[in-house]
């Protein structure tokens, strides 16, 4: 007996065709179970669920036909073959018809040809269950697919960012629900559709970044894009294409993905704006309240005092408090009072009439009457003549002034803005300053900090000139090296911030891009650093200059008399007027 | 399609008819057929042998039993179980024979029908004796 090829079932009322068919099928290896009759046939079917059913067709009772019916009635995969004698063909034809699979014909030579019968009959049952368990492991596959695409379908509508697709043609093949909302022509969306077609008039900015990722098959990250379109509020992405490549690395596609940063950059905006106010930069608390004090005396008429070292932005003061407030329609006018003699500061403030001195050829217009509607900024206050400490307390309690010459009375309607970096209540006290002028210019004070005070600004500020002068020399300069700061944070800012500035400007103009270095700065800052800071010849700005000082400062500076009034922490043109006084070679 | 195939089937039954005049032509064993089936397999050949001997026996005695009661249906049915037996052990002239005897059954010629189910026997017997002469060539014992 060879090995057990399957199990037949034969179901014949023949008992000698029965018994013949079943020896040789159990000799050729087969599990057999035999059925006189149909309805026993039936029974043994159902308890042994065979491979194949041999079937003869003529049986009383229960005829084949019947059987047959019923065998593909339970399972459509049971394989039948008709057994039958000679001359039975009708009958067989309308067994195969009825679902037979094969038919042999009873006789000794058909003996094998029914073995070979079982045998295909069992490879093709075979083939049907493979092909049923591929189809069903298929259809398992497509649902675990379908299953994901579905998650990836959720996932990728439900992301706040917006998401399109394009095929190499620019034709739109997914975008998602955030894409259409966030896109002004998103509503226009539709799948198979050019990409070009859609944003011809707003979408450049996001179609040339995915023509450019197509054409270079490279991604582009981050890109920054300002929608063209309009919107009630500015409205800027941050926009990321990546091509789309098939499993040979070729490029099918792009996707875009775009992220809307408008609220992000609108509260930098407002970050920047409490870091950065009118050009004045600063996050220090004390910063912060000259902010608001600038904020709050913006609208109003009343005079201000600004007071603070040399370098520390008294200007840049001024320049907020005018223009952020209803007198930016109107004139600003500067007058450093320190670099006048008092006969030209008199005229440069008020006027003067044809005549009215040597040399006054023509009638002049004071800065005062310039201003009309305006601000009049009066630099280094403090070093002021008493005659025009009484010309200007008169103006500022009347609003009224006449030209040197004239005596004629005229009015203007200015704000007048002040400054100093010598201590002006002890030059009152010391009878230098009229005491009824002082309290009328500082009707409010604004007190700027040396920037040694305020070092956690050095950042911000350093930050802020880097920007500026990448602008201004062309450069992308990003700011300073940490061994920098390092020196920055530990230098005392004698000249503050104007001094940073101007080191900031060096470092720039040597620097080739990226940070600033050591080797970029000058040289004073690096000998400071290196014995320890230099005891300033100006230690107290407010200190009288004495001709032995200045001489000092000019020797230290090398004979720069702009770098020794850097020094001394005074403007150069006061130093001039000083020297001028005290008689000194210029 | 199937009704050609319906047509090929009756022209092969009509061929299958026609081949042999009452099965005086055919040989009364295929014994190289039955060789080349069951080779080696003497035990099965003999089961076949003693399942063909029985039925024989039984199948005759009941052929007579119609043939005397005049029952048409039942020699026509007997007859046409014969001649597929006959076929399973290559027992052709019997084969042949009960083909005739299963055409003649319904044609009231009771003489013939006699004649032929006596040549039937005839040929079954000799079947019989030949498969049994063929076991004992090869050293097999027919069973009773």
């Amino acid at each position: 007996m060879s090995e057990q090829k399957g199990s037949v079932l034969f179901i014949d009322d023949d008992e000698m065709s029965r018994n013949i068919i079943g020896s040789y099928l159990r000799e050729r290896g087969y599990e057999v179970h035999l059925a006189s009759h149909g309805e026993q046939g039936l029974e043994i079917f159902a308890r042994e669920r065979p491979d194949v059913v041999l079937l003869d067709l003529r049986m009383p009772g229960m005829d084949g036909l019947q059987v047959l019916e019923r065998l593909v009635e339970s399972s459509r995969n049971t394989a039948v073959l008709v057994v039958s004698g000679a001359g039975e063909m009708k009958d067989v034809i309308q067994a195969m018809r009825h679902g037979a699979w094969n038919y042999v014909i009873k006789s000794l030579e058909n003996l094998s040809l029914l073995d070979e019968a079982v045998i295909r009959a069992l490879n093709e049952q075979q083939l049907i269950l493979d092909r049923e368990r591929y189809q069903k492991e298929l259809q398992e596959a497509l649902s675990e697919n379908e299953f994901y695409r579905m998650k990836l379908e959720s996932i990728f509508q439900s992301l706040p960012d917006g998401l399109i697709s394009v095929d190499n043609e620019m034709r739109v093949m997914e975008y998602n629900q955030a894409m259409q909302e966030l896109c002004p022509k998103g509503g226009e969306f539709e799948l198979g559709a050019f990409f070009t077609e859609i944003g011809q008039d707003n979408g450049e900015y996001c179609l040339s970044i995915l023509r450019r990722t197509l054409r270079d098959q490279k991604p582009v990250y981050n890109k920054r894009v300002e929608c063209p379109a309009e919107h009630p509020s500015k409205r800027v992405f941050l926009v990321t294409a990546t091509p789309m490549r098939d499993r040979e690395g070729a490029v099918t596609g792009a996707t875009l993905i775009t992220r809307d940063i408008s609220r992000q950059e609108e509260l930098e905006e407002k970050l920047q704006e409490k870091r950065e106010f009118r050009n004045i930069v600063g996050k220090s608390p004390h910063m912060q309240k000259i902010f608001n004090l600038i904020q709050q005396l913006s609208n109003v008429d009343t005079t201000v005092l600004i007071t603070g070292e040399s370098g520390t932005g008294k200007e840049v003061v001024v320049d907020a408090l005018h223009y952020s407030g209803h007198r930016s329609k109107g004139p600003l006018y500067k007058v450093n009072c320190a670099a006048l003699s008092e006969e030209l500061l008199d005229s440069e403030l008020f006027g003067h009439v044809r005549g009215a001195f040597t040399g006054a050829y023509q009638n002049k217009t004071g800065r005062v009457e310039v201003a009309q509607g305006g601000t009049l900024f009066l630099d280094e206050i403090g070093e002021i003549s008493h005659r025009i400490q009484l010309k200007l307390l008169r103006f500022l309690e009347t609003k009224e002034f006449e030209r040197v010459g004239s005596s004629q009375i005229k009015r203007a309607d200015v704000r007048i803005v002040s400054a100093t970096n010598l201590d002006l209540q002890q030059k009152v006290q010391d009878g230098g300053f009229r005491e009824d002028l002082y309290y009328r210019l500082k009707v409010m004070n604004v007190h700027i900090p040396p920037l040694r005070e305020r070092k956690e600004d050095i950042p911000l500020l350093v930050d802020h000139f880097c920007k500026e002068y990448s602008r201004k020399f062309d450069k992308k300069i990003t700011g300073v090296s940490d061994d920098v700061m390092r020196l920055f944070m530990k230098y005392p800012w004698q000249g503050n911030v104007r001094e940073l500035k101007h080191i900031l400007e060096h470092g720039s103009l040597f620097c080739p891009g990226g940070k600033i270095s050591r080797e970029h700065l000058p040289g004073e800052i690096l000998e400071v650093s290196r014995s320890g800071p230099v005891a300033r010849v100006s230690a107290a700005p407010h200190e009288e200059l004495t001709q032995e000082r200045i001489e000092r400062a000019i020797k230290e500076a090398g004979g720069n008399k702009s770098k020794a009034a850097d020094v001394l922490g005074i403007h150069r043109k006061t130093l001039y007027r000083k020297m001028h006084r005290l008689g000194m070679d210029l | 399609m199937m009704q050609q195939e319906e047509a090929m089937a009756e022209d092969r039954e009509r061929t299958w008819s026609e081949s042999g005049p009452a099965g005086q032509e055919e040989a009364v064993l295929d014994v190289s057929m039955l060789q080349s089936r069951f080779g080696e397999k003497d035990e099965l050949l003999a089961a076949v042998a003693s399942e063909y001997k029985n039925y024989v026996r039984r199948a005759g005695q009941e052929l007579k039993e119609a043939l005397e009661n005049g029952d048409e249906k039942r020699m026509r049915q007997q007859a046409h179980t014969f001649k597929g037996n006959a076929a399973l052990v290559g027992a052709k002239r019997a084969e042949s024979l009960a083909k005739s005897v299963e055409q003649t059954a319904g044609q009231q010629d009771w003489q013939r029908a006699r004649e032929m189910v006596c040549a039937l026997e005839d040929a079954a017997e000799e079947s019989v004796r030949m498969l049994e002469e063929l076991l004992q060539s090869r050293g097999c014992e027919s069973r009773s």
